[in-house]
């Protein structure tokens, strides 16, 4: 047994001024006697067998005390069955990560369960002992520190809310390790349903967690080939019973294929979805179940467009510049022919034409010409040898200095969908556009005539060319697992960028390493340029490893490992009980006081 | 006193008793009691060869004709006994409903009255102001009034223990009669004093209800009416069976010694005056 409040135990130094009251100003009842004689003679009787007579006849003062030292209890309010925190520093770690919102508690998902037992055992706390709470997923987080304020700490406690992601228990036991260094006058439950081991003495493990009926994705993956997708997923039974379920593939959330499963225990199955288009850009895999978890019960997939860009260069006799300047990007493979092309070209993301241009251009992919002759869709001139070149502001020249020399050039013959970038005496000689979507750069010089390869502002003038014509807008990494960091691919000419999360909250980050992704879906990334905006997508999944599985599984054979379970014995407050017996007590010394004994 | 200690009724019937005594007097004038001496009775004792000076009406001409000598018949004499009535005066005796005071007075008024039809020399003795009070030599029925009128002007209010002061001065052999409520530590004392001055000892012992049955309850300061002194004490079950534990060995005390010194005893518990004569005072042989 313990006090809540065991200040209020000194009171119990009331009774000494209720026994000398006692003592000394008992209310007597005066009887005049015809003698004494005879009561004197027995009180020496008595007197002489008990000396403590005078306070045992007193069944009045007896129950006085008792009620006196019952009151004084039920202030003090003390609690029975506690004794495991007696501390006077507690820490509290709750675990948030996506297992957590297992339902598997008489309906109730676990998160809720912990809280509800921490909210008692901070409310079982003696007053004086200092609390540390603290939330573990992906990073652990103080949330308040050595409060002896309960009323913060519900508050706290409340604001907790759980996640997608997984715990990092090794970080959160470094952090406690760290917080309990100078102290052995602590206690330390975990709230978790995961396994910790470690070597801190008053670690209480509680777990919550019981019979689960979990059915996970685990992962998701896809093929490409020339036609459509074929997409992956992986789904695992975790309960003990057969289930069967529809598995629905979602693209860009509309309805592909839906699919019937069925698993026996444990077992664990791959599931096949041929024909998914090939423009998707999301993929959502999802269990039509009831089951104990329901975060893990469906999974996202980013279907990238090649990471790997193809660019053809068709030079008569090579361009060892454009080769070296296109080459530095690890991402595009540089392919190069000098022969007769196929009327059909394709499959390439840019054609750089150096010199002749076929008289087929290609229908895919984007168009960068150098030097270019006549052709079907435009036509050149020679221009002057001498003149006035003027830049109009435009990104390929972003970062380019302009110092260079031109020895010849083409001017370009003005047409509609070309807007002129670098003018010679006010004719065109860089244009871009967009015809048929298809974006084209013509450059009107070959660059052996001119200075420029030499220039340490060339790469960047073919990188600014490429940016343009490329798309270059890929997220390289399109998946992590909940609260994971992602590093966000930030275009060099992005104004700003905007991450949107599944619930479709806007934020602007400065910063290209984004660790918000605590909650699975789809992540959308904007990034603003000066003329349009790119969008491009991440998912955040579950880690369904560390998450879906059920504690038994992962220690099979090491269950005896429960040494250290902890079920919080919030101290049961028997104030109630103690004021019921005050009050029959109070009835008891009426009775007596009535009767007279 | 309201009430009257005696009424004709009751003097009637006690005109048959006397005080129960196996004394043998040798001493004190003429009375109804037999004594040692020899004298002009109707009670013959014993015959004597007649000498000169004798009372020759007191030759037993019978005899003579027989034996042709002269004899003396011898009469014993009867003298008179001296009662002395002890009456507790203190304040704790007048207490009770109806009073001991009351009852010893009566008592004291019957005693006194049977001893003086029996031609005994009746004193009182009882304290005032410290000091032994009392009425001597009261003999003869008209006399008997007086006895009554100073019986009647006693007053219950000493504090002074009588038993302290019965063995300061001599007493003549006869009978004493100790009525009291025996609250006290010198009983014995007194009666061993009495028992050397020859005197039979008849110890009447009063006491009310309340003593005998106390019917209290709870905390209680018991006031001593002669001392005023007060004494708390809690009135439970247990201190009720302790005080009648008590009672009993203060009895058992005062029988004791009555027995030790051949004294009679009797305890009054009743309140009427004929009861306690027929009841107690006949029953234990104090009256026959």
């Amino acid at each position: 047994m313990s006090f809540y409040s065991p200040l209020y135990l000194i009171l119990i130094l009331g009774l000494i001024p209720l026994i000398l009251m006692y003592l000394l100003k008992k209310e007597h009842e005066d009887i005049v006697l015809s003698s004494n004689y005879l009561w004197d003679k027995m009180l020496r009787d008595m007197e002489a067998n008990k000396p403590w007579q005078k306070l045992r006849n007193n069944l009045l003062l007896i129950l006085q005390i008792i009620l006196f030292t019952l009151i004084v209890l039920a202030l003090a309010r003390p609690q029975i069955f506690k004794g495991s925190i007696n501390s006077d520093n507690l820490i509290i770690v709750l675990d948030k990560s996506a297992s957590m919102k297992n339902k598997d508690i008489n309906g109730i998902t676990r998160f809720e369960k912990a809280k509800e037992e921490i909210e008692d055992l901070i409310k079982s706390t003696k007053a004086n002992t200092k609390t540390t709470l603290i939330s573990m997923d992906n990073k652990p987080n103080i949330l308040i520190s050595n409060s002896r304020d309960k009323s913060v700490l519900k508050k706290k406690l409340n604001e907790i809310v759980v996640n997608d992601s997984s715990d990092n228990i090794k970080d959160t036991l470094s952090i406690v390790k760290a917080l309990i260094k100078d102290t052995d006058n602590y206690d330390l439950v975990f709230f978790t349903d995961k396994e910790i081991d470690t070597d801190i003495d008053n670690l209480k493990v509680n777990k919550i967690n019981e019979k689960e009926t979990n059915i996970s994705l685990d992962n998701m993956s896809y093929s490409k080939n020339d036609k459509n997708i074929t997409a992956l997923t992986t789904v695992t039974n975790h309960s003990n019973r057969e289930q069967s379920f529809d598995i629905s593939i979602y693209g860009d959330d509309q309805i592909l294929d839906v699919q019937e499963v069925k698993l026996k225990a444990k077992e664990s199955r791959d599931i096949y979805f041929d024909n998914v288009n090939k423009n998707t850009n999301v993929l959502k895999a999802e269990i039509d179940i009831e089951d104990s978890l329901d975060v893990d019960n469906s999974r996202y997939l980013v279907i990238n467009s090649d990471p790997i860009k193809k660019v053809l260069i068709v030079s008569e006799k090579g361009n060892i510049f454009l080769e070296k300047a296109i080459g530095i990007n690890e991402n595009i493979e540089v392919y190069k022919s000098n022969e007769k092309l196929p009327n059909d070209l394709k499959g390439y993301d840019v054609y750089i034409f150096d010199g002749k241009v076929p008289k087929d251009i290609p229908k895919d992919g984007n168009i960068v010409m150098f030097n270019p002759n006549n052709n079907n869709l435009f036509n050149v001139s020679n221009g002057d040898k001498n003149g006035e070149i003027k830049l109009i502001n435009d990104e390929l020249f972003k970062y380019v200095n302009l110092d260079f020399y031109i020895d010849k050039t083409n001017v370009i013959e003005k047409t509609n969908w070309l807007r002129p970038i670098l003018t010679l005496n006010d004719k065109p000689v860089i244009a871009k556009g967009i015809r048929d979507n298809q974006k084209m750069v013509v450059v009107g010089f070959d660059i052996r005539n001119t200075d420029l390869p030499l220039k340490i502002d060339f790469p960047i003038f073919i990188q600014n060319i490429l940016d343009y014509t490329l798309n270059i807008n890929t997220q390289e990494k399109v998946e992590v697992l909940a609260g994971e960091n992602i590093d966000i691919n930030i275009l060099p000419k992005s104004k700003q960028v905007n991450i949107i999360n599944p619930k479709g909250e806007k934020q602007k980050i400065t910063s290209p390493s984004y660790s918000n992704t605590s909650y699975k879906g789809v992540y959308t990334i904007e990034q603003v340029t000066d003329d349009e905006t790119l969008k491009s997508y991440f998912v955040s999944n579950i880690d369904t490893s560390k998450e879906s599985i059920d504690i038994k599984e992962t220690h099979e054979g090491n269950l005896v490992k429960n040494d250290n379970q902890y079920k919080v014995r919030t101290g049961k407050d028997i104030r109630n009980l103690i004021l019921i017996l005050a009050l029959i007590v109070i009835s008891l010394e009426w009775v007596v006081y009535n009767r007279g004994y | 006193m309201s009430q009257n200690l005696i009424d004709s009724k009751l003097i009637k019937k006690l005109e048959r008793l006397s005080l129960n005594s196996n004394l043998v007097l040798d001493k004190g004038f003429m009375g109804g009691r037999k004594s040692k001496s020899k004298g002009s009775s109707v009670e013959f004792s014993d015959f004597r060869e007649y000498t000169e000076g004798d009372d020759f009406r007191k030759i037993d001409w019978n005899a003579y004709a027989r034996f042709e000598k002269l004899f003396i018949k011898l009469f014993t004499e009867e003298r008179e006994a001296s009662v002395n009535i002890f009456i507790d005066t203190t304040k704790s005796m007048d207490y009770g409903n109806p009073k001991k005071s009351f009852i010893a007075s009566q008592i004291a008024a019957v005693i006194g009255y049977v001893s003086i039809l029996n031609m005994d020399r009746v004193s009182i003795y009882t304290t005032k102001e410290s000091r032994l009070d009392y009425i001597e030599n009261i003999n003869g029925k008209n006399l008997f009034r007086k006895l009554v009128n100073y019986i009647e002007t006693l007053s219950f209010k000493e504090t002074k223990d009588m038993f302290e002061l019965i063995n300061k001065r001599p007493f003549k052999k006869g009978i004493s009669v100790i009525i009291s409520d025996m609250f006290t530590d010198n009983f014995e004392t007194a009666i061993k004093y009495l028992s050397y001055m020859n005197q039979n000892i008849i110890v009447i012992h009063t006491l009310s209800k309340e003593e005998l049955k106390p019917k209290y309850v709870g905390d209680i300061r018991f006031i001593d009416s002669e001392t005023k002194e007060g004494k708390d004490v809690t009135i439970t079950l247990e201190t009720l069976v302790a005080y009648e534990k008590t009672l009993d060995s203060f009895l058992s005390n005062i029988k004791e010694t009555c027995t030790k010194y051949g004294c009679f005893y009797s305890l009054i518990e009743n309140d009427d005056i004929e009861e306690i004569i027929f009841n107690n005072l006949i029953n234990t042989g104090i009256l026959r």
